[in-house]
């Protein structure tokens, strides 16, 4: 009798458990998912080929594209989502010369969020991009490439009034006196149009210090690279909507992992070109 | 096969039996008028705080039941019910000409059938037709109890079921043996007291801001991170709409038809059954949600909430019993004192029931999240409990109840219970007290019924009393949906003082 008992629940059991309502795959079915790929750069993709002709060139002189590649977190939510950050100048180096300037190009960060459709995809305005354009980044100069230098980067903020500017800022806000107004757009600090996950502008204060490690001109003459070490803080003064508010809380990664790059480019060569052939100059490592 | 079929199918198997002689031997007609009003007491338990202390629900039912018994081995049953609602429904000027929306009511038809003496065979009886059924020994928490839906419309009443098209067969082989089996073809859900959207709804604080959206049946870090995703967001500027909750029907076919076999036994005083169901759990399991969130130019996000909730396949193997024990020798006790021992048990086996749930943002998805809301794993619901009447004519009724009606081995999970009732009566029992409370001894919340009856004449009766929630309103953990306190939830109800005037016949 027991054992017709068990065989009998075991009967039953093994019935219901072919029963089953799946709430995911329903939705699944009935939802698609739009947002398209995460925008994460990290992904292997072959890099483009790019033909810049007869750079030629044998010393520092000439231009240079940039790339500052910079690696953290940032928090919006509770779980922290590596970043990448990948930053483009152009630069006009001098043999001989004790330093030069970095100029602004563009800058990319790719955010490995969880889901991915909730990384942040951001865009300059052509006012901020004018901006930040207009403020290059001095660095120094060795005889055969760049010299171990720290650069303060700043959006949005007034390094005089910050006092000792290489020291990392704390508690700005909009009415700070440090935050100017960049742009000139009528929103303090620089704006930043947010494209997704909420679409809106941010209106925003940046510190950011590069400590580069130097770096020597390479055999062929093509390319100065090295390390350095970073640091970034992040001021939301305003948002044009409330969801864009929240601050991100950068946290970029201790050490000097972090890579700038210089790879020779023709003298006519402008942002534009470089924005187009970044994957191609600067193929991942 | 449509109706007058089945009558014909039925008067073929009637055998032939003297017709009755008089009006009396073969017609019986009974029923009720009964009017019902209730005011709520407090005003922290409804959809908005301050909404309270008004009336809240005046029924006014006349029944009327019919009994044909035209031969000896025919009965026929009619009953019906008409319902009166108190309050006025006429939201609108042309509503005005309607008498349904100034005084709404309903139409019930609770029973409609035939019963056949000694169809196919003299000990065999059929019945067909529109009935509600019962099963098992315990008050009211019945685990095996699954052929008849729930009609807890009227959270005060948790006897009222909801009547159902079925087909029965009810074999007495032997006197110590009643054997019976139902077929009922399409499925009805059971029917939910009005409080049973607060389940759902989306709280607002006084400023008519954002405070809180229903937990849904995720993991707990699951919840968190969705949670997160709006308090990033101004409350304010959370324009959450009405959630929308729809239910999940089984195809009426075949294989979604409710069957139920039981056999019935009796040795020495000891009654008890064995019995098993195939079908569905009436009461309605979280499905899906869908959060789907729209940016305005303004700034603030319209939010729109739609969930979907089934009812959950399931096959129960139910064992009962009920035991009248005689101490009064024992003990020396008066021939008027009594006492049962009762116990009721439901092996239920699941449908693995999956929660999904998708945020998306102006179309775009933004959280996927599932979770397990039943496993596919056998539970235990059970009830076992103890009934006296004491010399002095007071009636104990207590329970030890695993799992409400409502309650599945789902993310909520099944809690324990204490159901106690006292009764006692006075002048020939014209006057009674009654108090009856459920606690809830998993997160502590109970009810309390406490009422008082006065029989003025025979057949009509006064009755008053309140209907009490005490625990938390909100959850103990808000991103927990199994912290919800069982009684204290919006959900479960109104605290309520009531009257009510019956009388039979």
């Amino acid at each position: 009798m027991r054992n017709a008992s068990l065989l009998l629940a075991l009967g039953l059991c093994l019935a219901a458990c072919d029963w089953e309502s799946d709430g995911a795959a329903r939705l699944a079915a009935r939802y698609t998912d739009t947002s398209g790929p995460a925008d994460v750069g990290t992904d292997e993709v072959a890099p483009p080929d790019v033909d810049l002709g007869d750079v030629g060139g044998t010393g520092l002189t000439g231009r240079w594209a940039v790339q500052v590649v910079v690696k953290g977190t940032m928090q919006p939510l509770s779980a922290p989502w590596p970043y990448v950050e990948t930053t483009l100048f152009l630069t006009d180096l001098e043999d001989g010369a004790a330093s030069a300037s970095w100029r602004f190009c563009d800058q990319q960060t790719a955010v490995e969020a969880t889901p991915a459709s909730l990384a942040s995809k951001t865009q300059f305005p052509e006012a901020t991009q004018a901006a930040l354009e207009a403020a290059p980044l001095p660095v120094s100069l060795s005889a055969d490439g760049l010299a171990a230098s720290t650069l303060v980067w700043l959006w949005g903020l007034d390094g005089e009034a910050l006092g000792d500017a290489t020291v990392k800022p704390s508690g700005i806000d909009a009415t700070s006196p440090a935050v100017v107004d960049q742009d000139d757009d009528g929103h303090p600090g620089v704006t930043v149009e947010v494209v997704k996950p909420a679409a809106g502008m941010r209106y925003q204060a940046r510190w950011e210090r590069f400590d580069l490690a130097a770096g020597s001109l390479s055999e062929d003459g093509q390319r100065i690279e090295g390390n350095l070490a970073a640091d970034a803080v992040e001021f939301v003064l305003d948002a044009s909507i409330s969801a864009l508010k929240s601050p991100s809380k950068l946290k970029v990664d201790e050490g000097n992992g972090h890579t700038w790059r210089l790879r020779r480019v023709p003298a006519d060569y402008t942002c534009d070109d470089l924005r187009q052939d970044a994957a191609g100059l600067f193929p991942a490592p | 096969m449509n109706r007058i079929g089945i009558g014909l199918f039925l008067l073929a198997l009637v055998p032939a039996g003297s017709a009755r002689a008089g009006l009396d031997d073969w017609l019986r007609f009974s029923g009720y008028v009964q009017s019902d009003v209730r005011y709520i007491l407090e005003d922290t338990r409804g959809a908005e705080a301050g909404d309270g202390f008004r009336f809240d629900m005046n029924r006014n039912d006349l029944d009327l039941r019919l009994e044909l018994l035209p031969t000896e081995r025919v009965q026929a049953v009619l009953d019906t019910r008409f319902r009166f609602y108190g309050f006025n429904e006429a939201g609108k000027l042309t509503d005005l000409f309607r008498r349904d929306k100034v005084d709404p009511y309903d139409l019930y038809l609770d029973e409609a059938y035939v019963t056949v003496r000694g169809a196919l065979w003299k000990k065999l009886d059929l019945s067909v037709g529109r009935m509600v059924k019962t099963w098992g020994t315990a008050d009211q928490f019945n685990p095996t109890d699954n052929l008849s839906a729930r009609d807890f419309s009227d959270p005060l009443d948790y006897t009222a079921k909801v009547p159902n098209q079925m087909v029965e067969l009810v074999a007495y082989p032997a006197t110590w043996l009643t054997l019976s089996a139902t077929w009922v073809p399409v499925f009805k859900p059971s029917m939910l007291p009005p409080s049973a959207a607060m389940g759902f709804a989306v709280e607002r604080d006084a400023a008519g801001c954002f405070k809180s959206a229903p937990i849904p049946p995720l993991a707990v870090s699951d919840v968190k991170e969705l949670g997160e995703l709006f308090t990033a967001i101004p409350a304010c500027d959370l324009n959450f709409l009405d959630p929308t909750v729809r239910t999940v029907l089984p195809e009426a076919n075949f294989t979604n038809s409710q069957v139920g076999v039981k056999a019935a036994l009796q040795a020495w005083e000891i009654d008890f059954s064995l019995s098993y169901y195939y079908g569905r759990f009436s009461f309605p399991v979280a499905y899906t949600a869908v959060a789907d969130v729209a940016s305005t130019p303004s700034g603030v996000f319209d939010v729109a909430y739609t969930a979907e909730v089934l009812y959950p396949r399931m096959q129960v193997l139910g064992a009962d019993f009920t035991w009248p024990l005689d101490f009064t020798e024992w003990f020396d006790l008066d021939d008027d004192v009594s006492f049962g021992f009762f116990g009721e048990a439901a092996l239920i086996f699941p449908e693995k029931v999956v929660f999904g749930l998708r945020a998306l943002q102006d179309g775009n998805l933004v959280v996927d999240k599932s979770h397990v809301n039943v496993q596919p794993d056998p539970f235990v619901k059970a009830t076992v409990g103890l009934d006296t009447t004491l010399p002095w004519g007071t009636y104990i009724n207590a329970q030890y109840v695993r799992g409400f009606f409502d309650e599945f081995a789902d993310t909520y999970g099944l809690h324990n219970y204490a159901v106690v009732a006292l009764e006692q009566k006075w002048f020939d029992d014209e006057l009674q007290i009654r108090v009856a409370t459920a606690a809830d001894l998993t997160d502590r919340s109970l009810n309390i019924y406490p009422q008082l009856t006065w029989v003025l004449t025979p057949g009509v009766e006064v009755a008053g009393g309140t209907f009490l929630f005490v625990g938390d309103t909100t959850p103990a953990d808000p991103y927990d949906y199994a912290s919800k306190s069982r009684f204290g939830q919006k959900a479960a109800g109104r605290s309520v003082a009531f009257v009510k005037v019956k009388g039979s016949w």
